[in-house]
């Protein structure tokens, strides 16, 4: 070990055995890839549900969603000359994400369509991961709801089989689910069915809040004609009244992966276990759906004879139904968590969360849509810089 | 509930590599070389030419000016050289180069036992600069400095950091465990120098051993707390030891001492001690030699200037080295090569394995950064304006805030090496403030 006196011969040697950078030199075992397949693992549970409550109809658009997404982010990248990065799980997450906000009846090319906008246009062409200002496979689906909106609307078809009443749970096949009894378009044929049908329970009050008595077609509730609106909010409630613990489990009408709150809320736990996220958005989400689904007034019809008359009417909302009911968990959990494409910062977290949660309640309650949470959360993702810029902690000593 | 800091990462501390193996002397190696910058501040000047006979503690380096610090001999023999050297901060630097004469012998004004109970506050510093003690934390602050009053700012607490929050160094705890009682004593010192009226001593919880001897060491003296801080990096970085141990920050851009607190390394500490007790300048400093590249980890006591090279070499390594640190691994630096030396801030040789070059991608906002930031800046905008070039973002930002402690770069899942691109924006801005300067030089 004599060090060379001369000045160049530092270099020369043993140089080129150590492999030199910046500090630190140990990093934590947590990257891009353990990171996406942990959401991965965390969407099982309501992958198995899906496939429980939906069978082949759930296994069919899943594929669809996720093969698509993962061809069409390979040929992307491999056309543009980038790297290849399928193996790193973030395209699988977008595919599975895109069927599960599909209606089981979705058409084969729904899911293609979504996946193919979610990845082509909203994440590639921004740049990749990491660059997009949407969430993907939510801006996949607010496009072919654009697209294909009436092949979308609704959610099983009825079986032709009209039992009069539920068969004896014994007797009820793997994937029976009660159509909500505030469904009352065709009381006949809706009411009890082995192969589960309808709308969702938010589309079923939509109907109620939005009923205009002229048209010839449905929507038309016949009940509601004469009633007051508060009579008419008591309705919808009755309607909302139901099944609290089927929802939770997931036996309601609705998206492939959405029914079931109970797992996707253990795919939760199992994200803020492993600390992929934390907890700041989906509480702040949740709690924000449930105040404001209790706080804000609905806006009701009230029919008297050919005249339509609309009064707010305050009736204390129903907190639970508002979190267990449509998007809400799939949302708060794995949507509005998507890191990419939500505030950096604790409090700007927060922030997004109650912003998510209020804009999902308004849409829910006066918007066009029976189900608000996917724009909530586009409408949010836009507004993420400006929550970073607001954010910004405040730096030590200053 | 331990005190502590907001933010910070707690890595795998692989202490256990070192953290039993006694404090050994390393044997004087044949030549040393002594660089002349081995602090912040201007480099000492040559004292001594080529040819001249040395002893050990003898002065070759005089200190530059203030802020600056002499360096001594760490052996006996004969001036060799004086040139540049590679040194561990990049570079080759001068230094002075002592073939050994194998005598070991010291000195004849250094080396003898005095008593400093007489001696005034600033004769405690003068004596501390002629040692040419530096924080050997790493940092090398010339220590004479640090505990010079500014501007009449009183000084209230004295802390002796003994967090030694860095993963796989145990130079520090040694010197606890084998030094306690001289620790102490150099606290004691200090807290003259200073007229600071609380003296603490601040360890991380994994060293209950430690804590257990300073409070038996401390019993009888009310003025010195023993405190218990969680276990957290950067726990030992004097930003957050003050908010963890005091409950106050320092201000953005200021020192411990606009708080009135001054904190001192472990080693440091022991260094004073020395050199008061003994009028010992510092010439030798503990070094952990570890890592899983190293098949006889320990803690060495090593003459300054011994070839890093040297020490490995009788430390053994193992087959796979393919990464070498100076420091620790969060904050050393990676050197290519072993034939630098041992300087003043040289706190750990560390042989690292299979050490990955990682191949990094675009930020996914994940947000882990934010949340480790010790000082609560957002390491990924940070991260993207120096990668983009941004002059104008990098200008406005608080960039200047960030110290470099490796925490948001250790948990980036997109394996961006902020720090790298925080120090590259750094420069960019000395740059562009050197440019303007030249400018209205010109004007």
């Amino acid at each position: 070990m004599t060090p060379p006196a001369k000045k160049k011969s530092a270099s020369e040697g043993s140089g080129d055995q150590f492999v030199i950078s910046a500090s630190p030199h140990i990093r934590h075992g947590d990257d891009i890839s353990r990171v996406m397949w942990m959401v991965v693992v965390a969407l099982l549970p309501a992958l198995f549900a899906a496939c429980y409550f939906f069978l082949w109809d759930a296994v069919r658009i899943v594929l669809i969603g996720v093969l698509t997404a993962v061809a069409a982010e390979a040929v992307i990248q491999k056309l543009s000359k980038q790297r290849v990065t399928v193996g790193d799980g973030s395209a699988v997450v977008t595919g599975l994400l895109v069927a599960f906000v599909m209606p089981s009846n979705a058409p084969w090319f729904a899911p293609l369509v979504a996946s193919l906008f979610a990845i082509a246009v909203v994440k590639q062409a921004f740049g990749g991961l990491g660059c997009n200002i949407w969430n993907p496979a939510l801006a996949g689906r607010a496009f072919v709801v654009a697209c294909f909106g009436g092949l979308l609307v609704g959610g099983w078809l009825p079986s032709p089989a009209q039992p009069d009443a539920d068969p004896p749970v014994e007797a009820r096949p793997a994937n029976w689910v009660a159509v909500p009894e505030g469904r009352r378009f065709a009381p006949d044929e809706y009411t009890r069915t082995d192969a589960v049908t309808g709308a969702s329970a938010l589309s079923a009050r939509k109907d109620y809040l939005t009923a205009i008595p002229e048209s010839e077609e449905p929507p038309v509730l016949e009940e509601q004609l004469g009633a007051t609106p508060r009579e008419t909010l008591r309705m919808v409630q009755r309607a909302n009244n139901t099944g609290r613990l089927d929802m939770l489990l997931g036996a309601q009408v609705g998206s492939v992966g959405e029914t079931s709150a109970l797992a996707l809320l253990i795919g939760g736990a199992l994200l803020l276990a492993t600390k992929v996220i934390r907890w700041h958005i989906p509480v702040a989400f949740l709690g924000s759906i449930a105040l404001f689904g209790w706080l804000l007034p609905f806006h009701v019809p009230a029919l008297e004879g050919a005249r339509v008359t609309y009064g707010w009417v305050w009736a204390g909302g129903q907190p639970l139904f508002e979190v267990l009911a449509g998007g809400a968990m799939l949302g708060a959990i794995f949507m509005a968590t998507d890191m990419v494409t939500s505030p950096i910062t604790r409090r700007g977290r927060l922030i997004f969360g109650v912003g998510c949660g209020l804009i999902a309640v308004i849409i829910r309650r006066y918007g066009g849509y029976p189900e608000g949470v996917a724009y909530a959360i586009l409408l949010m993702n836009t507004a993420v810089p400006l929550i970073d810029s607001y954010t910004k902690p405040r730096v030590y000593g200053t | 509930m331990l005190k502590t800091f907001q933010g910070g990462v707690h890595p795998p501390e692989k202490k256990e590599l070192a953290r039993d193996q006694a404090i050994e002397p390393f044997p004087a190696p044949p030549e040393v070389v002594l660089y002349l910058s081995q602090h912040i501040g201007a480099p000492a000047q040559p004292a001594v030419e080529k040819g001249d006979t040395v002893k050990k503690g003898q002065v070759v380096g005089e200190a530059g000016g203030f802020v600056s610090a002499p360096v001594h001999a760490s052996i006996s023999g004969t001036v060799k050289a004086i040139e540049p050297r590679p040194h561990p901060l990049g570079g080759d630097q001068p230094a002075v180069v002592i073939e050994s004469d194998g005598k070991g012998e010291w000195a004849e004004d250094v080396n003898d036992e005095r008593d400093w109970s007489g001696m005034s506050a600033s004769d405690v510093r003068d004596a501390i600069q002629a040692a040419g003690i530096v924080g050997m934390g790493g940092a090398t602050f010339p220590t004479h400095v640090k505990l010079s009053p500014m501007d009449g700012k009183p000084i209230h607490d004295l802390v002796i950091n003994c967090a030694e929050c860095e993963p796989y160094l145990t130079c520090d705890y040694r010197q606890m465990i084998e030094q306690t009682e001289e620790i102490v004593a150099g606290l004691r010192i200090l807290m003259k120098a200073t007229g600071a009226e609380n003296g603490w001593i601040a360890i991380e919880a994994n060293k209950p051993d430690a804590f257990d001897r300073f409070v038996a060491a401390t019993e009888d003296d009310p003025d010195i707390t023993v405190e218990m801080l969680e276990v957290k990096y950067p726990q030992g970085a004097e930003h957050q030891i003050t908010a963890a141990l005091l409950g106050r920050e320092i201000p953005s851009g200021g020192l411990p001492l606009d708080i009135g607190v001054i904190c001192q390394n472990t080693g440091t500490t022991v260094a004073v001690y020395e050199a008061l007790r003994y009028n010992r300048p510092l010439i030798e400093r503990v070094v952990t030699v570890t890592g899983e590249g190293v098949e006889r980890p320990g803690n060495l006591r090593v003459p300054l200037g011994t070839p890093v090279g040297a020490i490995l070499e009788a430390a053994g390594l193992r087959d796979g080295v393919n990464k070498l640190v100076l420091g620790g691994p969060m904050m050393g630096l990676a050197q290519y090569t072993p034939e630098v030396s041992v300087t003043k801030g040289t706190s750990g040789i560390l042989a690292l394995v299979d050490a990955e070059v990682y191949d990094w991608r675009a930020c996914i906002r994940c947000g882990r950064c934010v949340d480790a930031c010790p000082w609560q800046l957002v390491p990924s905008y940070l991260s993207i304006i120096c990668e983009a070039k941004n002059v104008d973002a990098i200008q406005a930002s608080d960039i200047m805030d960030c110290k470099e402690c490796g925490c948001c770069t250790y948990v980036c899942p997109s394996r961006r090496p902020i720090v790298h691109l925080v120090k590259y924006g750094k420069g960019e801005l000395a740059r562009l403030r050197a440019e303007e300067q030249d400018r209205k030089a010109e004007d």
